[in-house]
């Protein structure tokens, strides 16, 4: 699709600011918005709605690409809040129309250069944390997990880029490879030879770069006969779940988000939680685990109407409403571990509070992203958990910078962590 | 005035007056740039406005020069005094759903004052900021066992908005009154600067009553329809709370699109239909006597389909299989509440005895069925999910009539409209055979509003839906049965259908050039000062 093809809607915009708010029945008086772009900045350009506008001025040629654009349509998570809450009521696709405008000005070579460099790295290294290749299978040292280079598995884990680089957080990925091992998983990993799922860059707008990793990483997993793909990034998870679908490149294996896995893991048998882990805790939704976590529905057809005006889809199109993400494996999963007590946020599944991370923010507006995350943090603090826990590195590591920036005591584990614990 | 121009050839702020906005509300909270400005010229009316000669091209309205947005009352009257000390014209809104304006204008955004401020529980009041939402009130007073008066604009719409400067009905009328009937206490930035707090406020007695001791203006400020950001800008009001019958914390459980969620004992929701209109108008009258509504509907059919679908295809499955043309002609719907089930029973009896005396019928099958309960309880108490029903169908939806008055008179208006809105829709009008008029009472009136669908990307249904606009206000001119919510509103069609509606133009420019005699406040949404 091309940005034009959504001209429709923007132009059935109603200006509701449904995009800025949890949804009317759901929402505490005290934490009701849920955009952290238009939450930062105020200005209608900075919501979903005002994104419409924004798109349909530069359609229109009201606007040409300038600096104040790129911001505008940049300062933004894409994490889909404002998705899902227009398309309660709605059937406009603002999510799809802000990746395609960034799409557009990739095409046009209008860029930023803090994601100019992520891509050469990209290009460069396989990922996207500005890391040399031959550091990225480090984290897995001692653990005698099978190489899919060489050896055929059944399942395969994947690290993804930030798990894989950042060392502070290799507990996570270690510890998702024990506890399968534990079960007597046959897991894999790649390695060193690991590769990006290409998600973040398609997400920023470098939209063939996750053509390229889609066929990469079908290769790999193919050659190593891998018939469940597991891991522990929800941004990992959306590309593979939910994007190669989306542009026809499916995975011919099942994609799980570790959380999922090991809480079936548990629900079988495999593993046993007895050990006390008394603490009170809240759970923080990835969004592309939860909301855009819903597997990607195919659609192709044209619009029609009924009733003189009734706009309708001819083959009828289901719209990606945030029914169907992950949000209750990783909760289940919390409420194995003896000891641990879930307290729930304000905001929480399809209309939680993102973490500031996704969209190329925390590259490229490093401010907006901590502002993010310390919204969440206070949001995190005022359930009184003694802890918070998070089914993403990218949220982990955003959401502990934050918590330590704001002097709060509380840590932040990722489940798996709390698993260990338990074991 | 500042001796420096405050724009340039080109309408564009001179850098000399972005300072002084900027020296006001600091750096981050103002801009001038083409994109983010579009923000504030764009809706979903705009094709109908500026068709009707408003300036602008087709989706876009006007322009404004700057967008500012202030945190405070004092930033607010520093602004209106930039303003008039440069010449430059400036517009308020809260959560802006609709732009209104000319251009050149200096939008204010007042999203950053967004406080509830005080629930005086003893007292049923709220006091709130104007960036405060229907569902944000709504949830913060009924952990009180109290609630707000809800606006039919929408679950994030503004109160304050509301209550000082626009319209104002929801189906919560028969209980709670129309905006204008629940401020009290407003704190009102003039188009002069200066700061009048109305009601008790002004003379230093609290928020409690909006016409003394101290200034009573109510009238003046808003009359029947508001003056749409004409008279300045409201940073804080009081309204009224009424008793809340449901739980504390009403939330589903569910996920979305629906979220769950099911009917408090306390409340229960009743559909009825008539075999003809006449009978349906004689039950309203009936019901409206007896007190009884919590909320009452006159629903078209096609709202409670749109309304209670997931989706435009559930919609239209819906519709297809005749289930409310055959349950829901000439239908309406209410809710009762009661503190008691004796007190419940004795309203569902009352409606009973109604149902008999008129012909009416009680909808079992939607009755039994909980989403439509589910969907009547959400937009009734809380405006959720209106926009299923206005804007998911075709985009666009607009009053073709629309009257506070007597049954019998809005009973005109639907005929008058009835014969002839059929021919719409061959012209792109979405028109449900008739079946397009909505309607509530409250303490003063039945409210009655034609809301037929158009589709604001279909240059045949915009152009339809202005030639339904004439034709219905034409015929509810000839029939003396009303004018229609957009002879009211703006300087273009205050001029045009004031001589018809007993001069209520001449007087909107006297109190426009009293309040405002250098017109700061930009006129477009309200009417020029007298000459």
């Amino acid at each position: 699709m091309a940005l034009e093809d959504y001209e429709a809607d923007m132009t059935r915009c109603s200006r509701c600011s449904d995009c800025k708010f949890a949804p009317a029945s759901q929402l505490d008086e005290n934490r009701a918005e849920i955009c952290p772009s238009i939450g930062r900045y105020g200005f209608h350009s900075y919501s979903a709605g005002g994104r419409f506008v924004a798109a349909l001025s530069f359609v229109s040629k009201r606007v040409e690409h300038s600096p104040e654009l790129l911001e505008v349509l940049y300062a933004c998570q894409l994490c889909g809040a404002c998705d899902v809450a227009c398309k309660k009521d709605r059937e406009l696709e603002p999510l799809e129309m802000m990746l395609e405008f960034r799409a557009r000005c990739v095409k046009d070579g209008k860029t930023l250069a803090a994601l100019d460099r992520l891509i050469e790295s990209l290009r460069r290294s396989d990922n996207m944390v500005l890391r040399p290749r031959e550091e990225r299978g480090r984290w897995a040292d001692g653990l005698g997990v099978k190489s899919l280079a060489t050896e055929r598995a059944q399942v395969a884990y994947h690290a993804g880029c930030r798990l894989s680089f950042d060392e502070t957080q290799w507990g996570i990925a270690r510890g998702a490879i024990e506890v399968m091992q534990q079960a007597g998983v046959d897991v894999g990993i790649a390695g060193a030879d690991e590769l990006c799922c290409g998600g973040r860059a398609y997400e920023m707008g470098y939209q063939d770069a996750l053509d390229e990793y889609a066929e990469r990483n079908r290769k790999v997993f193919e050659a190593a006969g891998v018939k469940t793909l597991v891991t522990s990034c929800a941004h990992c998870f959306h590309a593979f779940e939910v994007l190669y679908r989306k542009i026809g490149k499916e995975l011919d294996l099942e994609v799980v988000h570790v959380a999922d896995y090991v809480n079936q893991l548990a629900a079988d048998g495999k593993i046993a939680l007895t050990r006390e882990v008394p603490l009170r805790v809240t759970y923080h939704d990835p969004c592309h685990l939860g909301r855009l976590g819903e597997p990607w529905i195919p659609w192709e057809g044209e619009e029609k109407k009924v009733l003189q005006q009734l706009v309708l889809r001819d083959p009828p199109k289901t719209f990606r409403r945030g029914t169907h993400g992950v949000y209750r494996p990783p909760r289940e999963l919390l409420a194995r571990i003896p000891g641990v007590e879930l307290v729930e946020m304000k905001r929480k599944e399809a209309y939680a509070w993102c973490c500031g991370s996704g969209g190329g923010v925390r590259e490229a507006f490093p401010e907006l992203a901590a502002w993010t995350a310390g919204e969440r943090i206070d949001e995190a603090a005022e359930t009184e958990a003694d802890a918070l826990a998070t089914a993403c590195p990218w949220c982990a590591r955003g959401l502990e910078q934050s918590a330590k920036a704001k002097q709060k005591d509380l840590p932040v584990y990722d489940v798996i962590e709390l698993v260990r614990r338990a074991l | 005035m500042s001796g420096h121009p405050a724009t340039n050839e080109t309408g564009a702020l001179s850098r000399d007056t972005y300072r002084a906005l900027e020296d006001v509300v600091g750096p981050e909270f103002i801009s001038d740039h083409p994109v983010i400005l579009d923000g504030y010229s764009f809706y979903f009316l705009s094709e109908l406005i500026t068709a009707l000669g408003a300036g602008g091209e087709k989706k876009f309205i006007p322009r404004p020069a700057a967008v500012v947005l202030p945190g405070s009352v004092d930033e607010v009257q520093q602004i209106v005094r930039v303003c008039n000390r440069r010449g430059l014209a400036f517009h308020a809104f809260s959560t802006g759903i609709v732009c209104e304006g000319g251009p050149g204008r200096i939008q204010i955004d007042l999203r950053r004052l967004g406080r509830v401020i005080e629930i005086d529980e003893k007292n049923k009041i709220a006091v709130i900021e104007p960036y405060v939402t229907n569902a944000r009130l709504f949830h913060a007073t009924i952990k009180k066992g109290l609630r707000a008066h809800v606006h039919a604009a929408g679950a994030n719409a503004s109160p304050l908005a509301s209550a000082t400067s626009v319209g104002g009905e929801g189906p919560d009328n028969p209980s709670c009154g129309y905006s204008s009937r629940n401020v009290l206490g407003v704190e009102w930035v003039l188009p002069t600067g200066e700061i009048l707090r109305l009601g008790a406020l002004g003379s230093g007695a609290g928020w409690f009553c909006g016409d003394g001791p101290g200034p009573s203006l109510r009238g003046l400020m808003r009359g029947v329809f508001g003056a749409f950001g004409g008279l300045g800008v409201f940073t804080k009001v009081a309204v009224k709370l009424y008793p809340w019958h449901g739980p504390a914390v009403f939330k589903g459980s569910g996920l979305p699109p629906t979220y769950g969620g099911e009917l408090p004992e306390s409340l229960r929701a009743c559909f009825a239909a008539f075999p003809t209109s006449d009978q349906m108008y004689d039950a309203v009258s009936a019901i409206w006597e007896e007190g009884i509504a919590h909320t009452f509907n006159r629903m078209p059919r096609s709202f409670l389909c749109y309304t209670s679908s997931d989706s435009n295809q559930e919609a239209w499955e819906l519709w297809q299989s005749g289930l409310l043309e055959r349950d829901f002609t000439n239908g309406i719907a209410l809710l009762l509440a009661g503190h008691s089930k004796g007190e419940l029973d004795y309203k569902e009896r009352v409606l009973h005895d109604v149902l008999a005396r008129t012909g009416g019928k009680r909808a079992e099958t939607l009755e039994a069925d909980p989403r439509y309960a589910l969907t009547l309880l959400r937009t009734s108490i809380l405006s959720d999910g209106v926009f299923r029903g206005v804007s998911r169908p075709s985009g666009g939806i607009l009053e073709g009539y629309y009257l506070n008055e007597s049954v019998d008179v809005s009973r005109l208006s639907h005929d008058a409209s009835y014969a002839h809105t059929k021919t719409f829709t061959d012209r792109g009008i979405c028109i449900d055979n008739g079946e397009t008029n909505w309607g509530t009472f409250s303490d003063i009136a039945y409210l009655s509003e034609q809301i037929p669908h158009f589709d604001p990307r279909d240059e045949k249904s915009v152009q339809g839906m202005l030639e339904l606009l004439a034709t219905s206000y034409q015929k509810q001119f000839e029939t003396r049965s009303g004018a229609g919510l957009f002879a009211n509103i703006g300087a273009i069609m205050n001029d045009a259908f004031g001589p018809m509606l007993s001069n209520v133009h001449v007087w909107k420019k006297r109190i426009k050039k009293a309040l405002d005699p250098r017109t700061a406040c930009d006129p477009t949404g309200y009417s020029y000062p007298e000459a």
